[in-house]
C-alpha cells in the first residue's frame, strides 16, 4: 500500500505539464543524442547539465534521466542501420541488428529493439520502485568505514570490468584522486595546490573534465581521421511492428536481458555495457542454434537491448540511496545533485520524495514516450545520420564551451575543459581509460573524507574497515575483485607449461 | 621495447613524484590524525610505483611498438589548429565578447579545418552563434560575456 501512496505522489509530480515537457525533451535529445555516432549520453550530459541550473531539481533530474534512458533507445538505430554504435552499450547490437537489416528485416530488428527496450526500462523501473525504498532503509547503517568501503569497491570494479590494461586503469583513479584533492581541504580548509589560483579553490570541476575528455578528446580523434561517407543501409522500413514468430523468438532474450540488465546495472562499475555484452553471451550459449547468432538472429538484437535499458533504470538504485554513483553517467547525476544543494544518499527518498517519486514515476511516462517517438520517427532519425560531421563538430564544441564556461561564468574553466580535451586525445593513443579517472575525480571528495573520518574514529587503526561487518563485506569483495585475475592469470600460466612439456621418454617423470 | 608505455610511465613517474613532495610539504599527518597531503601520499605512491611497472613491462616487452606508429596517418595539419584555436579562445573571450569571439572560432573551424566554402562557412557562423546566443543567454539565463564591443 506503501508503494502505491508513492506512486500517486510521484504521479502528481511527474505530470505536471512542466515536467511532462522536460521529460518529453529529454527523451527526444536523448534519442538524438543515441543515434548520433560521436557524442554519447555522457557527452551530452555533461553539455546539457549547466543548461539545468536555472531549473528546479526536479525538471532538472527528470530531462537528464529522459536523455540517460533515451540514449540507450536511439543508440540501437545507428548499430542496425549503419553498423556503427550510436553509443558504447549498442556495439553488441551491430553484431546481429546489421546483419538483419542486410537481409531486409531492419524493420524486425529496430521495432523488437524498440519493443524490447520499452518492456526492460518498464519491468526496470517497476525493479527500483521495489528496491530502492529497503535499501535507503538499510543504507542508514552506513557510517564512514562502510561508505570509504563501498566507494572502494566501486572503483575497484571500474578498473576490473574496464577494456585496456588494468594497471593504466589503477593509475586513472589514482590520478583522479589526485585531482579531486586540488582545492580547499574538506576537514582542515587549507589549500591544497592552488597556486593561489582563486578559480581552483573550489577543486577541479567534473563537469570540464568530463566535457574535455570525452566531448573534445573524442571531437579531436574524429577529426583526424579523413572523412569517409558512412553508408546508410538503404532499405525500405516495413514491417516495424515484430510478427508472432519474432515475438516468440524473443520473448525469452527480452526477459532474460531485463533480468541480467537489471541486476548488472546496480553494480558499480558494470553498467549497461557489460550487460548488453553478457546478455549475448548468454542467448548464444542457451540458444538451440547458436550459429545463426552474427548472420541476423533476432535474440542477439532482443537481449542486449533489453539489458542495456534495464541496467540505465537500475543504475539509479545504488545513487539514490546509497549516493554511489555506479557508472560515468551516475557520477554525473550525483554531480548534478550536489550542485542543486541536495546530498545523494540514504536520506534523499525522506528529505525530497518529490525528487525520488518523481523521478522514477516520469521514467515509466518517459519509457512510452521513447517507443512513440522511435517507431514512427525513425525515417526522419535516418535522415539526421546523414548530417555531415564537418557540421556537426563544430556546434558540439561550442555547446561544450557554453557548458563549461556557465558553470561559474569563468573562462578558466574552458582552459581547463581544453586541457582534459588534449589529454582525452593523448589518452586514446596511450591507450589509457578516462572512465575511471571521471569515477575517481568525482568520488575522491567523499572517498577522503570517510577515509579520514573513519582513522579517526579509530584512533588510527585500520582495522574499523575489517570489524565492521559490512564494511569488511565489501573489503573482501575488492580484495577478490584485485587477486582474482592474478589467480587465473598464473593458474593459466601453470597450465600452458605443462601443456607444452614434452612427455617424459621411457618412463621417467620430469 | 613498447615506447609509447615507455615514455607514459615516466611521464607518471615524474607527475607521481612531484605529487609525493607536494603531499610530503602539505603535511601527512599520522594514523590517528590525517593530514591533508595523506591521501593525496597513497595515491602518488600507487601512481608512482604503477608507472614504474610500465616502464619495466615497456622495456622487456619482445614485439614493442615504435612510437611514430601512434602518429601515422594522423591529420596533424587539422588536430593541431583545433588545439590552438581552442586554447586561444578563452583568452579572448572575456575581452572580445561571446557573439565575436565564437564567430570567428567557428569561422575559422568551418573555413580552415574542413574546408567548406567561405559564404556557407560565414552564414553557419553565423547562425549557430545567433541561435546559441539566443537559446542560452536570452532564453536560459546563462550570462555570457559581452567584452568591450558591448555584445
Amino acid at each position: 500500500m506503501d508503494i502505491l501512496h508513492h506512486m500517486t505522489y510521484g504521479f502528481s509530480v511527474a505530470l505536471q505539464p512542466i515536467n511532462v515537457l522536460f521529460c518529453f525533451l529529454g527523451a527526444l535529445m536523448g534519442t538524438l543524442v543515441g543515434v548520433l555516432p560521436g557524442i554519447g549520453p555522457i557527452g551530452a550530459i555533461s553539455i546539457l547539465l549547466p543548461t539545468t541550473f536555472h531549473l528546479n531539481p526536479v525538471s532538472s533530474m527528470i530531462m537528464l534521466a529522459g536523455i540517460y534512458y533515451g540514449s540507450m533507445y536511439g543508440g540501437s538505430i545507428t548499430s542496425i542501420l549503419i553498423n556503427i554504435p550510436g553509443e558504447a552499450a549498442s556495439v553488441v547490437t551491430c553484431l546481429d541488428g546489421y546483419q538483419m537489416a542486410k537481409n531486409g528485416r531492419a524493420g524486425s530488428a529496430l521495432g523488437i529493439s524498440a519493443f524490447g527496450s520499452f518492456i526492460a526500462g518498464t519491468i526496470g523501473v517497476v525493479g527500483l520502485m521495489i528496491f530502492a525504498p529497503p535499501l535507503a532503509e538499510f543504507g542508514l547503517r552506513f557510517g564512514p568505514p562502510e561508505y570509504f568501503s563501498v566507494i572502494l569497491l566501486g572503483l575497484s570494479l571500474i578498473i576490473y570490468l574496464s577494456q585496456g590494461s588494468r594497471v593504466k586503469g589503477i593509475m586513472m583513479a589514482a590520478f583522479g584522486i589526485i585531482l579531486s584533492c586540488i582545492g580547499l581541504d574538506p576537514m582542515e580548509g587549507s589549500q591544497r595546490m592552488t597556486y593561489d589560483l582563486l578559480s581552483l579553490w573550489d577543486g577541479i570541476g567534473m563537469v570540464p573534465v568530463a566535457m574535455g575528455l570525452f566531448g573534445i578528446g573524442e571531437i579531436l580523434a574524429n577529426i583526424e581521421e579523413s572523412d569517409t561517407g558512412k553508408e546508410i543501409f538503404q532499405t525500405k522500413l516495413r514491417n516495424l511492428f515484430p510478427s508472432v514468430t519474432d515475438w516468440i523468438q524473443s520473448k525469452g532474450a527480452i526477459l532474460r536481458g531485463t533480468v541480467v540488465g537489471f541486476f548488472l546495472g546496480m553494480l558499480p562499475g558494470a553498467g549497461a555495457l557489460i550487460s548488453s555484452f553478457l546478455s549475448y553471451s548468454l542467448e548464444k550459449k542457451i540458444s538451440n542454434s547458436p550459429e545463426r547468432f552474427g548472420k541476423g538472429a533476432i535474440e542477439g538484437v532482443a537481449g542486449p537491448e533489453s539489458a542495456n535499458n534495464a541496467a540505465s533504470s537500475s543504475a539509479f538504485i545504488p545513487l539514490l540511496t546509497l549516493g554511489i554513483p555506479c557508472n560515468i553517467v551516475m557520477a554525473l547525476f550525483f554531480g548534478a545533485l550536489t550542485i542543486y544543494g541536495l546530498r545523494p544518499g540514504p536520506l534523499l527518498i525522506e528529505n525530497s520524495p518529490e525528487l525520488f517519486w518523481g523521478v522514477v514515476c516520469s521514467m515509466y511516462i518517459g519509457n512510452v514516450m521513447l517507443l512513440v517517438l522511435n517507431l514512427p520517427l525513425i525515417p526522419a532519425w535516418v535522415q539526421i545520420l546523414k548530417i555531415p560531421y564537418k557540421l556537426l563538430f563544430p556546434i558540439i564544441i561550442i555547446l561544450c564551451i557554453i557548458g563549461s564556461y556557465s558553470l561559474n561564468s569563468n573562462s578558466s574553466d574552458i582552459l581547463i575543459m581544453v586541457v582534459f580535451g588534449v589529454l582525452g586525445y593523448l589518452f586514446r593513443k596511450f591507450e589509457y581509460e578516462g572512465a575511471p579517472l571521471i569515477l575517481a575525480l568525482v568520488l575522491g571528495n567523499i572517498f577522503e573524507v570517510n577515509l579520514r573520518q573513519s582513522l579517526l574514529l579509530s584512533k588510527g587503526n585500520p582495522a574499523i574497515f575489517i570489524t565492521r561487518p559490512i564494511s569488511a563485506f565489501f573489503v573482501s569483495v575488492t580484495f577478490i575483485l584485485i587477486l582474482f585475475p592474478l589467480f587465473t592469470g598464473f593458474y593459466r600460466s601453470r597450465r600452458r607449461v605443462k601443456d607444452v612439456r614434452p612427455p617424459a621418454s621411457n618412463g621417467a617423470v620430469k | 621495447m613498447n615506447l609509447p608505455d615507455l615514455w607514459s610511465g615516466i611521464f607518471w613517474l615524474i607527475i607521481s613524484i612531484y605529487i609525493l613532495a607536494e603531499s610530503l610539504r602539505l603535511g601527512f599527518g599520522h594514523f590517528s590524525r590525517p593530514g591533508p597531503g595523506f591521501l593525496l601520499f597513497w595515491s602518488a605512491l600507487v601512481l608512482g610505483v604503477l608507472s614504474i611497472l610500465i616502464c619495466i613491462r615497456a622495456v622487456i616487452v619482445k614485439n614493442g611498438t615504435d612510437i611514430k606508429r601512434l602518429w601515422v596517418g594522423i591529420g596533424w595539419k587539422k588536430v593541431i589548429p583545433v588545439i590552438g584555436s581552442l586554447l586561444l579562445y578563452p583568452v579572448f573571450l572575456p575581452v572580445i565578447g561571446y557573439i565575436v569571439a565564437t564567430f570567428c572560432l567557428l569561422l575559422f573551424l568551418f573555413i580552415g579545418i574542413k574546408r567548406s566554402r567561405i559564404w556557407l562557412s560565414g552564414l553557419s557562423s553565423l547562425l549557430v552563434t545567433v541561435l546559441s546566443y539566443l537559446l542560452f543567454n536570452s532564453w536560459l539565463g546563462v550570462e555570457l560575456p559581452k567584452g568591450f564591443i558591448g555584445f
